[in-house]
């Protein structure tokens, strides 16, 4: 059994590297890149920094149901004049196999328009019976806004190509974002973004969100490399906000995930 | 010249070229591009002369927007059912239309929508079958005669007897042979007569009857009093999404993505030569107040071959092709009766409406059950049950549609789509189905990947983006085959996405560009008893130009290449490269078009497909495979006002090829040509 956790985990950080990054951005195709909310922290950390209230988020998913795998997340930002502060917290696995993160965050604004961040990651790995180990990595990103409609953004994790230590597989993979997303209208978004790990093809990804009314919002997507159809929706109600979302891979199957954000102030 | 210096010239000259633009564009430029978007995904030699024909006509002849119908509106394959529902409604609550720029008032019409409209519409008096008499059918209704004659120059192997045989495999002549006679009073009355023989056929088949070797005919009648429609003679049925009953044309997943939600326009008198699906007989459609009912009978007889051995008559295969050339095809000409009879009950309102579709058909003898795993499933007996149950349903800004259909077996598809406009320039569409691998309809033609609507699973969803210059088509197709297939030893899956990029600055210039990429399975390339499945990835990059130059001149040029990759094999790939001149002055009695295209592929399974200008009515989709060059010459010549005539010169010559083709279509040489003679008497 431990061995098909290890293939399932060696497969899916080939895939995704399993990083939660909220229902939201996961039920438009994981295009969040250039959009800012609260879990801009697990996507690009730039978009925490025009989020300018004090939040605090949890999400859950179960990758690839089926599979006895489970992923919490938490994160909470603080903003001070024209920096935000955020910590992100990350458990991915099973009880044999656990894997957490723990994420540390300076992002700034730079006027109204151009937003940067930087964080630092502390990776744990711990498998029964086997052992455990640590490592470190960091992540970079940038946001620029044009107008009221328009947004582009980039992100870069672990370009150091950190690794735990002896030969237990990387932190995660060196990854490249590359997105743009425009407000076709208040109710409507659309955002498409280039995935790009280093030494495999590149995904391209496409989504939009739609309020249908000012209390609902409707989400949908897909990527083409691997193929995977995406669907969501996201229940605001004044500083509350809970997302569902679902994604299918054609092989392991659909991967659920609920996430809760509220603005505390 | 290397293909790679030949393609950075050609774009140079498209560059340029398009740099010196000037002047209006011409409606049947319009018509072409309208139907080079949906013929992309049709099959080779598919006859949809029948729309051409319906947008040549509504050019010539445009629909009065103030009167016309939301069937008539239906025929208009470009226009969505929200926008038909807008614009209705818009009609409703403020009345008749003062000017056709109205139409951008209503926030559905997009000015992409718009300029593909406006050819076909006008304002203007109302048609009527008032005053109608015998006499004025003869004096004031217009007939269109034509005839068309086509064949290959160089001799084919089918037509050359074996050695110590006298008789060649086809038992007729090469020569493609279509006569075809219109006749329309207003677009109340209608009648139509369609002769064809295809290449290889005998020109006379029977000795009993005149008729070439497919003969169609009918006779249609609109509105008078109760009777919405009439049709005696070959007609077409469109009910629902497809999954009960669907005859004549019909589109896929294609770049108009709207298209998906097909739209129904029920009876319709049948004006094509595919000789495959549609009825013979008789059916009408009666309204009472909001209900439509329309009885159908048909009596066909269709092609199969049909085993009598002990004197036990059962059918082991059926044929869809129309060709009957060789002793065998000719054996299996129209060896089985088919009868139907059934009915569609449709309820509707201007938000809602819904249909009932129920028939049975019966067949002549006993279809044999499958004899191999993969068509085991397939439909076996005599006779069929059907029964479909389809909606559609308008909720502000979206469209809920879907049918679910019963088959005799007691087996159930469903399809459901929503169709949803976002933004005034936005709209998405979503549409899953289901359709189990017992079902059976001899007419269904519902969305699928496959060319049967049966044995798949899937989920579509596409967007369609148009910010007022531009248009931007994506979509993503994810399906499932539970069972197997013929050539796939296993349940399989796979996925197709397309990208269409569509950009007209000015009326005399128009950029595309498409990309399309689908991942299938497939048996590996071992021989064995049974095979393991291996992906194949098929992908394709287009770019499109065209620029009207001149008053008269328009320049039409394509780059497109391909890859095909086997997972066990090395990727083929393919390059077409063409420029296309279109010479037309709405002053002169002539016109012209040609076409130089330069193809390399690696072979058959890189090959590229594209669309080719024809003798009016007549349109190709040719694949270039191979290496080689392709070149064709197509003119117009208007003898007089009332007769017109067209001819058309096309020539492949292949590299490396000393046979083209195979079986007994083989030419020995290294290039084929064709010729086409077309000639018209309007009256």
């Amino acid at each position: 059994m431990k061995y098909l956790y290890g293939i399932i985990f060696l497969v899916s950080f080939k895939v995704n590297a399993q990083v939660n990054t909220g229902a939201r951005f996961t039920g438009m195709a994981s295009t969040g890149v250039s959009i800012s909310d609260i879990w801009s922290i697990q996507e690009n950390q730039a978009g925490i920094a025009s989020v300018r209230k004090f939040c605090i988020a949890l999400g859950f998913a179960r990758p690839f149901t089926g599979y006895d795998l489970r992923s919490h997340s938490a994160a909470f930002i603080l903003p001070v004049d024209n920096n935000v502060l955020g910590v992100s917290l990350q458990k991915y696995g099973t009880t044999a196999f656990e894997y957490q993160r723990l994420g540390l965050t300076y992002a700034k604004s730079f006027g109204t328009q151009f937003f940067a961040a930087m964080t630092i990651n502390y990776h744990h790995l711990a498998i029964e019976n086997y052992g455990r180990t640590q490592a470190y990595s960091i992540e970079t990103g940038v946001q620029y806004k044009k107008g009221n409609n328009l947004s582009l953004g980039a992100h870069l994790s672990n370009p150091g190509f950190s690794s735990f230590q002896n030969d237990w597989n990387s932190v995660g993979p060196t990854r490249f974002l590359l997105g743009a997303s425009y407000n076709v209208s208040r109710k409507l978004l659309l955002a498409m973004s280039l995935d790009k790990v280093i030494n495999e093809k590149a995904d391209i990804k496409t989504g939009l969100e739609y309020k249908i009314i000012e209390l609902l919002a409707l989400r949908g997507g897909f990527s083409a490399n691997p193929f995977k159809q995406y669907a969501g929706f996201g229940v605001n109600h004044k500083a509350l906000n809970m997302d569902v979302s679902i994604s299918s891979q054609p092989i392991v199957g659909y991967s659920p995930q609920i996430s809760l954000s509220y603005e505390l102030w | 010249m290397s293909y790679g210096k030949l393609c950075v010239a050609w774009l140079f000259l498209v560059v340029l070229l398009g740099k010196i633009a000037v002047c209006q564009v011409t409606h049947d430029e319009l018509i072409d591009q309208i139907l080079q978007e949906i013929a992309a995904d049709l099959p080779e030699d598919y006859d949809f002369s029948d729309l051409t024909e319906r947008l040549m006509h509504y050019h010539r002849k445009p629909l009065n927007i103030n009167t016309t119908s939301r069937e008539q509106l239906q025929e208009f394959v470009f226009l969505s059912p929200l926008q038909i529902n807008a614009f209705l409604q818009h009609r409703e609550q403020n009345g008749n239309l003062v000017d056709l720029m109205e139409l951008q008032s209503i926030s559905a019409f997009d000015t992409v929508t718009i300029r593909r409209l406006l050819p076909f519409v006008c304002i203007g008096p109302q048609n009527s079958l008032e005053g109608l008499s015998i006499k004025t059918l003869f004096k004031k209704g217009s007939n269109d005669l034509m005839i068309r004659y086509g064949q290959y120059l160089q001799p084919q192997q089918g037509y050359i007897p074996d050695t110590g045989k006298d008789q060649a495999a086809y038992s007729g002549g090469p020569g493609r042979l279509n006569l075809r006679y219109r006749y329309r009073y207003g677009e109340n009355v209608s009648a139509s007569i369609n002769l064809e023989k295809d290449p290889g056929e005998k020109l006379f088949p029977s000795a009993r009857s005149v008729g070439l070797d497919f003969s169609s005919a009918n006779v249609f009648v609109r509105d008078i009093g109760r009777i919405k429609k009439l049709t005696i003679g070959d007609y077409s049925l469109q009910f629902g999404q497809g999954l009960a009953m669907w005859t004549g044309l019909t589109f896929g997943k294609g770049s108009m993505v709207t298209n998906i939600a097909k739209p129904e326009i029920g009876l319709q008198p049948y004006q094509s030569t595919n000789e495959h699906l549609f009825l013979r007989g008789i059916a009408a459609t009666v309204r009472l107040r909001n209900i439509e009912i329309t009885p159908f009978l048909s009596f066909r007889k269709v092609d199969g071959a049909v085993d009598t051995t002990n004197g036990i008559f059962q059918v082991t295969s059926l044929q869809q092709t129309g060709l009957h050339r060789t002793r065998t095809e000719m054996d299996n000409k129209h060896a089985i009766p088919q009868n139907l009879v059934g009915a569609n009950i449709k309820y509707i309102r201007p938000n809602f409406n819904a249909g009932i579709t129920g028939y049975h058909l019966n067949l002549g003898y006993p279809v044999q059950a499958g004899q191999h795993l993969y068509d085991m499933f397939d439909f076996s007996g005599s006779s069929l049950y059907n029964l479909a149950f389809n909606y559609g349903l308008t909720v502000k800004n979206s469209y809920v549609f879907g049918e679910a259909a019963y088959s005799g077996n007691g087996k159930a598809a469903f399809v459901n789509g929503l169709l949803s406009s976002l933004s005034n320039e936005v709209s998405t569409v979503l549409l899953h189905r289901h359709y189990p691998k017992e079902y059976h309809s001899f007419f269904n033609q519902a969305l699928a990947e496959s060319s049967n609507s049966v044995n798949e699973s899937g989920f579509y969803s596409g967007l369609i983006i148009r910010p007022s210059q531009w248009e931007i088509s994506v979509f993503a197709d994810y399906f499932r085959f539970p069972w197997l297939k013929f050539g796939i030893d296993g349940p399989s899956e796979g996925h197709e996405i397309l990208a269409h990029l569509n950009y007209t600055p000015n009326k005399r210039t128009n950029w595309r560009f498409r990309y399309k990429t689908e991942l299938k399975q497939d048996n590996d390339a071992i021989e064995n008893q049974a095979n393991i499945l291996e992906n194949v990835r098929i992908a394709g990059y287009r770019f499109d130009f065209s620029s009207k130059i001149s008053r008269a001149v328009t320049l039409r040029n394509r780059l497109e290449i391909s890859t095909y990759k086997r997972e066990s094999f090395a990727a083929e790939h393919g390059l077409l490269v063409y420029q296309d001149l279109i010479y037309d002055a709405l002053s002169l009695p002539y016109s012209a078009n040609m076409r130089i295209a330069i193809f390399k592929t690696s072979g058959f399974n890189s090959r590229i497909y594209a669309y080719e200008n024809d003798v009016l009515y007549s349109y190709s989709i040719p694949a270039y495979q191979n290496s080689g060059l392709r070149l064709y010459l197509n003119t117009r010549y208007s003898l007089s006002r009332k007769m017109d005539i067209w001819m058309r010169y096309s020539i492949t010559k292949y590299k490396d090829l000393e046979t083209i083709g195979n079986g007994n279509d083989q030419i020995t040489g290294d290039h084929r040509s064709e010729i086409k003679v077309q000639l018209r008497y309007q009256y």
